[in-house]
């Protein structure tokens, strides 16, 4: 007895007396007395109750087979592991006399339910999305890949928190180059990090080049995604802490693709497919152009527009390049004003915004009508991108293209365009090329970029490397 | 890599050379040049919008001076801004000016890689001053206005497509000449298009086409644009019957014979026409057809032996005749001596017209 109250002292401290530890000992028929120990915060106490109940029942029924259920394991009493248990969430049934614990995997840790990304909506198709918590995110991938070659791997990253990080991918499919690249980023992560508490960092660790502004790697909070991704080969590294599901390799094509293209008619598919294209460069050159085409070549305007525009911005009383920042600067800030207010004061921001932005400034005459039209459909465009990271990357790479444009005129954007081409060209996604199938070109797959093929006749998104084993 | 990157962006920066900012909003953006005068005494007006509100305000600046150039620096000094003629729509040539030599005027338009070479010339009845200060509101801006006016010409195949470019091309060959529109104004209401002014090497001839002489210079030198249109008045058995039509396809044959020292070209035109104006209507039957295509070809063949006999005595070859006989019949052409063969041509046209369809009522 005084060996068990002990016992129990020992337990506390060594979780260092946190209120949300529990270690109790309880009567228990095998050896008179048991300790239960557990996280009243990551344990439901109903199914704690009710395992501990079935296992007193069947040590009187089987002595032999007495620990076996669903959710429960026996082994031999160890200090350590028994910490380890207990932080992971189960409940440790320790037995003193035989030097024996139980644990039950039951942890009930919070989460939400599956439901749809507010920022990876889509009009037709599943709207479940993923969550924080791994076991259903599986289960998500799971029910819709019922295949047992699809492989789960963990590893376990930051000496501070331990968290969780999975990939999986389909043995049949998957490229062994990319995987061994993988394994190895994952291996440096392992040792770099003490603390991993969003994916950003996973994503810099995982990426070829995290400097350049393009993201190398798909992020995703749609199953269905993920599983399509799948199937054409691709890896999938998740954590335990985040919804986010990361996708490589992928090309940059990947990046303008959205589940709705494959949901809806071949035609309307594709159009939109090619809309987005066009948003592309008008979100990265819009702004430029404009920029050139008042402070260089104004001859390109045809007759009836310049008479307008010239007198407009004649009344600006500075040069285009600050022009065009001013609404830029009003936009981006409208913008992430938006995503941080509270839902119901968004609407709010967009009148105060709209108004601002959309009157009131060009009637006081500190910006032209026509650079309001330019930069107005240059965020459209870039919110076009069904990707997050890609659009703020567009959004960001347009500034540089501005600069260009208002020191060399077009010849400042060929400059640039012929920079940003280069890096395209050099860029990896886990080693695989990025611009593909562009470069290195491949005729017969260009036209996926701009065409949604019919689902009778196969034909994934084009992918910087052949699926082995599938004929694409 | 990242080296010869950097290495290839920063050379080809600087093998560009200077790109100098023209900034829009500082530049008096000139759409409508006037000149009157020749070489020597030179006056001229630059016409450039001054407001967007309808109906368009603009401002005419007047320059003089000995030298073209001179005469746009005498203005610039008049203007708040720098005149600039990248964006030019037409420059109206006062006809005494284009009589004496057109191209030595044009020259400084040559010379400048900013000029528009798109720009429409047209020759004016009198002082251009009087065109450019319009009394009459005009819709739209007044480089627009002569823009679009000579453009709408141009789609109907009543003028020749001309710009800065084309007109310098035909100055210097010798196997065809220039054609330019030819607009005239009494002072009061808006300027109208009379017609072809023809000119013979680089200068005007002093003679011009009517509209009609000029659709069918356009027609057989150029060929059908968007659209031609011609109307007559058939006097039938005292009469008065329009006959209005609308060309769908115009085919030319040249025959080109040596009678004696006279060179005898025939254009054979076979022309398929829409009726779009005839009262007497049953148009189905070909009784009916055979008289009015009888009556448009002989109007037709009457009108173009006036003009081709207009052309010769002007000496100026619009149509481009020349350019065909160099090209087809090489021993009949005589290389700096065109005009005095051109002049003693025997220039016939056989018409066959063909009624296709009668507009929407039979």
């Amino acid at each position: 007895m005084l060996q068990l109250e002990s016992m129990v002292e020992k337990l506390n401290a060594t979780f260092y007396n946190s209120v949300d530890f529990v270690a109790r000992e309880i009567s228990f028929p095998k050896d008179q007395y048991a300790i239960l120990c557990y996280y009243s915060s990551m344990a439901n106490k109903k199914d704690v109750q009710d395992i501990v109940n079935l296992l007193k029942m069947q040590t009187t029924v089987n002595e032999k087979e007495w620990d076996a259920t669903t959710s429960s394991q026996k082994e031999s009493y160890n200090l350590e592991k028994l910490v380890e248990y207990v932080c992971q969430g189960f409940t440790v049934l320790l037995l003193l006399n035989s030097q024996q614990m139980v644990r039950f995997t039951i942890p009930d840790l919070p989460h939400r339910s599956p439901d749809e990304p507010t920022n990876e909506s889509i009009i037709r198709g599943s709207h479940e999305g993923f969550v924080e918590d791994m076991d259903v995110n599986l289960g998500l991938i799971r029910k819709r890949m019922r295949v047992p070659d699809l492989i789960v791997k963990k590893v376990t990253v930051g000496t501070d928190n331990k968290a969780e990080v999975y990939y999986f991918y389909l043995a049949r499919f998957a490229n062994q180059d990319n995987l061994t690249e993988l394994e190895r980023k994952l291996d440096l992560m392992k040792d770099k990090i003490d603390g991993l508490y969003t994916s950003g960092q996973a994503n810099d660790f995982i990426e070829d080049s995290p400097l350049s502004p393009f993201p190398q790697i798909l992020n995703t909070e749609r199953p269905d995604r993920v599983f399509a991704n799948l199937s054409e080969g691709k890896i999938i590294i998740m954590s335990d802490f985040s919804p986010n599901a990361f996708i490589a390799p992928v090309t940059l094509f990947s990046f303008y693709q959205s589940p709705d293209d494959f949901n809806s008619r071949v035609i309307v598919g594709s159009f939109y497919r090619m809309v987005r294209v066009f948003s592309f460069l008008a979100a990265i050159f819009l702004p430029a152009f404009y920029i050139a085409v008042v402070s260089f070549h104004y001859e390109v305007l045809p007759i009836e527009l310049s008479k307008k525009l010239k007198l407009d911005i004649s009344e600006i009383p500075y040069r285009p390049i600050f022009e065009a920042l001013i609404v830029e600067v009003i936009i981006e800030l409208i913008r992430e004003a938006s995503v941080r207010l509270p839902v119901a004061l968004v609407q709010t921001i967009g009148i105060v915004g709209g108004l601002v932005v959309g009157d009131v400034i060009i009637n006081a005459g500190l910006v032209s009508n026509m650079v309001v039209i330019v930069v107005a459909l240059t965020a459209i465009s870039s919110y076009v991108v069904p990707s997050v990271e890609l659009n703020t990357s567009i959004r960001v790479l347009r500034f540089p293209f501005m600069f260009a444009a208002s020191i060399l005129g077009f010849f400042g954007i060929l400059i640039g365009a012929l920079a940003l081409v280069v890096h395209l060209c050099n860029l990896n996604s886990l080693k695989s090329p990025y611009l593909y199938p562009i470069v290195p070109f491949d005729p017969k797959k260009v036209k996926q970029i701009l065409f949604r093929g019919k689902h009778t006749k196969s034909s994934p998104q084009p992918s910087s490397f052949d699926p082995k084993g599938r004929e694409i | 890599m990242r080296r010869a990157l950097m290495f290839f962006v920063i050379s080809s920066l600087f093998l560009s050379g200077c790109w100098d900012q023209r900034l829009y909003k500082d530049l008096a953006i000139i759409s409508v040049i006037g000149v009157d005068g020749y070489i020597g005494d030179i006056k001229a007006y630059y016409a450039y919008p001054s407001s967007s509100d309808d109906p368009t305000q603009y401002i005419v600046l007047d320059g003089k001076g000995k030298t073209a150039r001179e005469v746009r620096m005498d203005a610039n000094n008049k203007s708040e801004q720098a005149i600039d003629i990248a964006e030019l729509t037409t420059i109206l040539f006062n006809e005494d000016t284009a009589k004496k030599n057109l191209y030595k005027m044009l020259d400084v338009y040559y010379r400048s890689a900013q000029s528009p070479m798109t720009a429409k010339i047209a020759i004016t009845d009198g002082s251009v001053k009087r065109y450019l200060n319009l009394k009459e509101t005009i819709p739209k801006e007044i480089g627009e206005y002569y823009l679009d006016f000579i453009k709408s010409f141009e789609d109907y195949s009543i003028y020749p497509k001309t710009n800065l470019e084309i007109a310098a091309n035909l100055m210097f060959s010798e196997g065809v000449d220039l054609g330019l529109p030819y607009i005239k104004t009494s002072g009061k209401g808006l300027p109208q298009a009379k017609g072809l002014a023809l000119f013979n090497g680089q200068k005007y001839t002093g003679v011009h086409l009517t509209q009609r002489e000029s659709q069918f210079v356009t027609l057989l030198g150029h060929g059908k644009a968007n659209f031609a249109e011609l109307s007559y008045l058939w006097d039938k058995d005292g009469e008065q019957i329009p006959v209005s039509f609308s060309v769908i396809r115009f085919k030319k044959k040249k025959k080109v014979a040596q009678v004696g020292s006279k060179i005898k070209m025939t254009y054979e035109i076979k022309m398929p026409v829409v009726m779009t104006e005839y009262p007497p209507d049953h148009l189905n039957k070909k009784k009916k057809r055979d008289p009015i295509e009888k009556f448009i070809e002989k109007r037709i063949e009457k009108d173009m032996a006036k003009m081709f006999k207009k052309c010769q005595d002007a000496e100026s070859d619009v149509i481009g005749i020349g350019e065909e006989i160099r090209a087809y019949h090489p021993n009949l052409w005589k290389e700096g001596k065109w005009k005095e063969l051109y002049k003693d041509m025997e220039i016939k046209a056989k018409v066959n017209v063909q009624i296709e369809r009668s507009g929407s009522t039979r």
